[in-house]
């Protein structure tokens, strides 16, 4: 068995595709470019494929990554040619490693995601506005951001925003609105979605947005160790 | 320069599957409006999920776009919430391949699926900005086209529809193609209505402009007047003769999200001559005509190999009559055996033999079966022409459970012709029969039957084309009538809203004025309506009621076999008289044989169209004395 792992693309009209829509494109994907893919045993087997995240509806990114299992190894630049020649629109692969089979889940190791978050600004605005906003927030020590379940009976939970933002982050304002970058980590705790921390630069440090017009779009995607980020690449 | 509608990604991240309004999906085909001679837009009157799981427009996308000088994009209806959106922010109706604004089209066609799409057809005029009402729409409007089951009854949609085409298009739309194109590249010699008058003189063409209806002064149908000189009186369908060679596309559009059906299809013949009495398809796809096994062996592995789809559907109005498919089912099984395609039969027969070959293509995962007895007596199925007994039903139920099978679906249909409270009762007798059968069989108590029954639609072009619907209160009663037969947990009923079952019925049936009904419903809101959660009985009455026009005319009147009806001039090739005849057995539940395995039976399509039946196991019918009774 051969682990094979890939980093891709998602734009275009794949942007728009829940998590589930999306891996079932990669399969047909993988289908008609004809790779040794293996499938699980059982009454109802599953292509052994595998994602480093579950991108929400609306959130592109210029890279994400997959792994898969291959009965045989093919040749990198071939996976990428053949892979690329049956994609549709908005899909295309950019790189890729065999790595070993026993290294751990992309899922597990991910933990690190960098976004442009950008939506309209509600009035205009200055940069030097903006700057002053972020610069607020990065300063605070203690941010925290009400969760409420929607799911469990509207539960609150109270989030710990500094916890998952740990870089500062930067904005600018554009033509059309404004456009933020920042990092994400994932903890135990799990994470907060790039539109909660616009929420809370909204709310809680006034920037003049409107909550709900807002897309992400994912710039990297990392392990993080002690501060240094490392391309999932590199089986840290 | 050709338009194109950019919608901020932003907002349309906010509106329910997004992905829905997007296109881009792998063999949808993007053309430049600037290297074509002739741009159509393909309208399927509901949302994405449903639309796009429809064979017939996906056939004519791809036929249409195999031509260079043709791009065909694809159009469909936008969910509530989306609508609100374009509405609200002034986007027009676009295309999914280049995102043009509907209203650019040369062609907009639209297809008739369903009677309860029609005020989305409407609404989607309204929302590309193109005038609902034929005769407000000028020269530089898109030429406004319609065809599907539901053109062979075009009067309700008479007034908005500036063309109908009647029967199969894969050889007849290339000559409108090429017709349009002839006209545009002369000038457009006449303006429309000279294009108009020319394709009204090809067969199958039906311009509701150039026909005005006549009423008695008692508001009865009097028929149709000819008020364009040299139009057909009567409209003849397009059949294809040569159903093993016609265009099949092998390259499908693979969509992005989750559709309702969402596997490749292979289409196994065309036409149904089994005759059941409410079917209106068994009347309009006739005659039978089968593909070779040879030929569908080759285009599923073309079609799974440009698709990567891991499923094939064998798809007919009957693919369990198909002569030859347990060797196509062997071959298909042998063909995909090393790439996990899996073979699905969606219609089963009632027999045990179905049983079989469902076995075969079912091997590891058993999901519920699903068998249609139509009706509870044999009295009734002989009323209908079903043509199955008990027997067959109980035999095809003993080799499922035998074979591992513990969940069975009936199908039946309520308010049919003749029925009574003993055929009502029937059905619960059938479901007891089936779930005892398995607990006899398998000395278990863990099956399930699911009887689900529909309320009868009488359809024109049918044996039942005469008889009244029952009213909304009686169906209701029987529906709660059938309820309480139903004691056992192992058994779940499931019926239908009788009153969508009205409303289809008014349009089944209905003439030129239930275009004036059809567009009071729009003004008033109404839309999805084959949509339960969408549906508003209440509205629909408040049309009739603004439209001066009652219901139960079209719905409810038992009609006499001699007034004229409004679909008389749009012939699907049967004989009236064959009709005439099939409702007189009804009554007296004498059966009509399957002209696909016997003798001719009359209906008069081979004979009128030129046609044969083509059935591999009985041989070429060439032969075959056809005629027309």
């Amino acid at each position: 068995m051969e682990r094979l792992r890939l980093a891709v693309k998602k734009e275009g009209a794949l942007q728009f595709l829940s998590h589930l829509d999306f891996a079932r494109c990669v399969r047909y994907i993988i289908i008609r470019a004809g790779l040794p893919v293996l499938y699980s045993e059982g009454f109802n087997p599953h292509m052994k494929l595998s994602f480093a995240s579950a991108l929400g509806v609306g959130v592109g990114a210029d890279v994400e990554y997959l792994d898969m299992e291959l009965a045989e190894p093919v040749p990198v630049a071939d996976v990428i040619e053949r892979m690329n020649a049956a994609s549709p629109d908005g899909f295309s692969v950019r790189d890729g490693k065999y790595i070993d089979a026993k290294a751990p889940k992309l899922m597990a190791v991910a933990n690190y995601a960098v976004y442009d978050i950008k939506g309209p600004a509600a009035r205009p605005v200055s940069q030097d506005e903006l700057d002053g906003i972020l610069q607020a927030f990065n300063e605070a020590s203690d941010v925290t951001y009400e969760k409420v379940s929607v799911k469990k009976g509207h539960k609150v939970r109270l989030i710990a925003v500094k916890n998952h933002i740990v870089e500062p982050v930067s904005g600018i304002v554009e033509k059309d609105g404004i456009c933020l970058r920042a990092g994400i980590l994932e903890t135990e705790d799990g994470a907060i979605k790039p539109q909660q921390l616009w929420d809370v630069l909204m709310a809680q440090f006034g920037l003049p947005v409107q909550a709900d017009l807002v897309l992400a779009w994912r710039r990297g995607i990392y392990v993080r160790k002690n501060g240094t980020n490392y391309s999932l690449f590199d089986g840290v | 320069m050709s338009r194109t509608v950019v919608i901020d990604p932003v907002l349309l991240s906010k509106v329910s599957k997004p992905a829905r309004y997007v296109g881009g999906e792998w063999n949808s085909v993007v053309k430049n409006h600037e290297d074509v001679k002739l741009t159509v837009a393909y309208c399927f009157p509901d949302v994405y999920e449903v639309a796009m799981s429809h064979l017939g427009l996906r056939i004519l996308y791809a036929l249409l776009n195999e031509r260079q000088d043709v791009a065909a994009e694809r159009v469909y209806a936008p969910w509530p919430d989306m609508e609100e959106l374009m509405r609200s922010k002034g986007y027009p109706l676009f295309s999914l391949e280049t995102k043009t604004p509907v209203i650019d089209f040369d062609f907009v066609g639209f297809t008739l699926q369903y009677e309860m799409s029609f005020t989305n057809i409407l609404n989607m005029m309204d929302l590309a900005g193109i005038p609902l009402f034929s005769r407000d729409r000028g020269e530089d409007m898109p030429l406004v086209v319609a065809g599907g089951p539901c053109a062979y009854n075009a009067e309700p949609l008479a007034d908005y529809i500036d063309l109908f085409c009647l029967g199969e298009s894969e050889e007849s739309v290339q000559l409108l193609a090429d017709t349009i194109i002839a006209w545009k590249e002369a000038g457009k010699p006449g303006g429309k209505k000279g294009l108009l008058k020319q394709l009204a003189g090809q067969q199958g063409n039906y311009v509701p402009a150039f026909y005005e209806p006549k009423y008695g002064s008692d508001g009865q149908y009097q028929g149709l007047t000819v008020v364009e000189e040299g139009v057909p009186a009567q409209i003849e369908k397009c059949v294809v003769s040569d159903v093993e060679h016609v265009y099949f596309p092998t390259k499908p559009i693979v969509p992005n999200i989750d559709i309702v059906h969402n596997r490749a299809v292979l289409e196994l013949f065309r036409g149904c001559s089994r005759g059941c009495r409410f079917c209106q398809a068994g009347m309009l796809y006739r005659p039978v005509r089968e593909k070779s096994p040879q030929r569908l062996v080759q285009l599923a592995k073309d079609i799974i190999k440009n698709s990567g789809y891991n499923e094939i559907s064998l798809m007919s109005l009957s693919s369990a009559d198909y002569s030859c498919l347990p060797e196509l089912v062997d071959q298909l099984l042998d063909a995909f055996k090393d790439q996990k395609v899996s073979v699905s039969l969606p219609s089963l027969r009632i027999d045990s033999f179905s049983i079989d070959i469902a076995k075969k293509v079912q091997q590891v995962r058993k999901s519920g079966l699903t068998l249609a007895p139509e009706a509870g007596t044999q009295r009734l199925r002989d009323v209908i022409n079903k043509g199955v007994t008990e027997e067959n039903l109980m035999q095809a139920c003993e080799n499922a459970f035998k074979n591992g099978w513990s969940t069975v679906k009936l199908y039946f249909m309520m308010g049919l012709p003749t029925e009574t409270d003993e055929d009502l009762a029937g059905i619960a007798d059938l479901a007891y029969k089936v779930l005892n059968l398995y607990r006899q069989i398998t000395h278990k108590n863990n099956g399930k039957v699911t009887v689900s029954v529909s309320s009868f639609v009488p359809k024109s072009h049918t044996a039942f084309q005469w008889y009244g619907q029952l009213p909304v209160e009686e169906i209701q009663r029987r529906q709660q009538y059938l309820k309480g037969l139903i004691r056992d947990k192992h058994i779940s009923y499931h019926y239908h809203d009788a009153k969508t079952g009205r409303m289809e019925a008014t349009f089944a049936r209905g003439d030129r004025r239930m275009g004036r009904v059809l567009y009071e419903a729009w003004k008033l809101g109404c839309k999805f309506d084959g949509w339960t959660e969408l549906f508003d009985y209440d509205k629909w009455m408040q049309a009739f009621k603004n439209a001066g026009i009652d219901p139960d005319y079209y719905a409810a009147r038992t009609r006499s076999t001699e007034e004229p009806l409004p679909w008389d001039h749009l012939s699907d090739g049967a004989g009236k008289a064959f009709l005439k005849k099939e409702w007189q057995k009804a009554v007296e539940g004498s059966l009509t044989h399957d002209c696909r395995h016997l003798s001719c039976t009359g209906c008069g399509v081979c004979p009128s169209l030129g046609v044969h039946v083509k059935d591999y196991k009985e041989g070429d019918s060439h032969g075959k004395i056809t005629f027309s009774c």
